[in-house]
């Protein structure tokens, strides 16, 4: 009887217990104050580590414990897990292919339209996905690669980054989109930080906010982020410059 | 009248939005994609909620909440040792199977076109603001743990002394 995996749902990167009250164990073991070993080997088996595919598909081959990536290069063909260079990665749990970002130097805008370093406010005119407004359109800032004063298609926020990779392409598709929050969120390795994501497959992450496509329910000035340095997620003033990582792919 | 609502708090600054909050449970439908809608939860006949998409099968609210849209009760609130020692608890009575979910299979649950609950309405506006622990342990300070606040929608952390609520998960029959 195959326990089910959750389907499209990654599983955490979680594969040790945490004691109570305090501390991780190395394995998934935990302790628990004032319990017998008994009870602190079912409290260790009541946690993420005893479940999913961290324990029945731990290959390391394919992503860090459960996760299961697929390098692909600029033309969109599949790479081997070894490829020194690659431009996408595909997600084989969710079925989303992500863009990967080209080496970070500490400055935006000179390492081609898919710098680490580029940053974008949130900006989305769409009404029925933007909460209400619009968000920053960012005119003046030459945070990214390509900025011209006074083109808007060159500005440096994340509904014009969208459309500038949708007509160069990447990795053969034209059809890249700034990525739900859920869905920016199935890239945190939980057992990682600074950054909290399998480096090996995801370079030059860098230890700040995501910006996801998501608006909050209730407030226009702000828009779902990850914030990729601990995982957690917040919602995050619009006007902010931050990177993204566009994706494809995936459910409707 | 929803719709006038949110015309209004576009308008505002983010300050004065949070002022002019609609009531609990509304939800900015015609402004934000679902991320979660009531409709991906089919009911099922021993009362317990799957998850179309994920599989995964819930039961219908946080435990202490009850029925329609789990209004009625008061929410369960245990540190996280015992959030994780409730699923043994409730084999011992005859109720085998469920766990703590991960921090991913929780906040799966989350509709970011919602707030307050972060959630559809239909089926739990009376979970509220209750924050739940998840079975994943913090990595970086080791005393913490991973848990969703429903009230907004975010994953987050939290020190694993504190008392929270507790949502089980079950896998499908295969």
């Amino acid at each position: 009887m195959a326990a089910a995996a959750a389907e499209g749902l990654n599983d955490t990167g979680i594969t040790w217990g945490g004691h109570y009250p305090k501390g991780n164990a190395a394995d998934c073991t935990a302790r628990l104050a004032g319990a017998d070993a008994a009870a602190a080997a079912a409290f260790a088996a009541a946690q993420d580590c005893a479940h999913g595919r961290d324990r029945t598909r731990p290959d390391p081959a394919d992503g860090a414990a459960g996760f299961s990536y697929r390098k692909i290069d600029a033309a969109g063909r599949p790479l081997p897990a070894d490829a020194p260079e690659w431009a996408c990665v595909l997600d084989t749990v969710t079925g989303l292919m992500w863009e990967v970002k080209q080496p970070a130097d500490g400055v935006p805008g000179n390492r081609g339209l898919h710098d680490a370093d580029d940053l974008f406010t949130w900006y989305n005119p769409a009404p029925r996905r933007n909460g209400g407004a619009i968000g920053d359109w960012n005119a003046d800032r030459a945070q990214c690669t390509g900025y011209t004063p006074g083109q808007p298609a060159t500005y440096c926020n994340t509904g014009e980054f969208v459309a500038r990779v949708n007509r160069a392409g990447l990795c053969g598709h034209h059809d890249w989109r700034l990525p739900s929050l859920p869905e920016l969120a199935s890239l945190v390795h939980f057992g990682r930080t600074r950054p909290a994501v399998d480096t090996a497959w995801f370079p030059h992450t860098r230890n700040t906010f995501y910006w996801s496509d998501s608006p909050h329910a209730r407030l226009a000035a702000v828009a779902w982020a990850v914030n990729f340095e601990f995982g957690y997620t917040a919602a995050v003033p619009r006007d902010h410059p931050r990177p993204v990582r566009l994706v494809r792919g995936g459910r409707p | 009248m929803r719709r006038r609502v949110f015309a209004v708090l576009a308008a505002l600054s983010a300050a004065a939005a949070a002022e002019e909050a609609p009531p609990a449970g509304v939800c900015n439908t015609e402004r934000a994609p679902a991320t979660a809608p009531a409709e991906r939860f089919a009911p099922r006949a021993d009362g317990t909620l799957q998850d179309r998409r994920t599989g995964l099968i819930w039961r219908a609210c946080p435990e202490g909440l009850r029925g329609p849209a789990c209004r009625e009760g008061e929410p369960l609130r245990l540190d996280w040792a015992a959030a994780l020692r409730l699923p043994a608890a409730l084999a011992a009575r005859g109720e085998p199977g469920w766990r703590l979910p991960n921090v991913r299979e929780l906040a799966s649950l989350v509709e970011l076109q919602c707030s307050r609950p972060a959630l559809a309405p239909e089926r739990f506006a009376g979970v509220g603001e209750l924050p739940v622990w998840s079975a994943s342990p913090y990595h970086f300070y080791t005393h913490y743990g991973w848990y969703v606040d429903f009230g907004e929608g975010a994953q987050t952390y939290d020190e694993r002394i504190r008392a929270k609520g507790v949502w089980l998960v079950r896998e499908a029959a295969p």
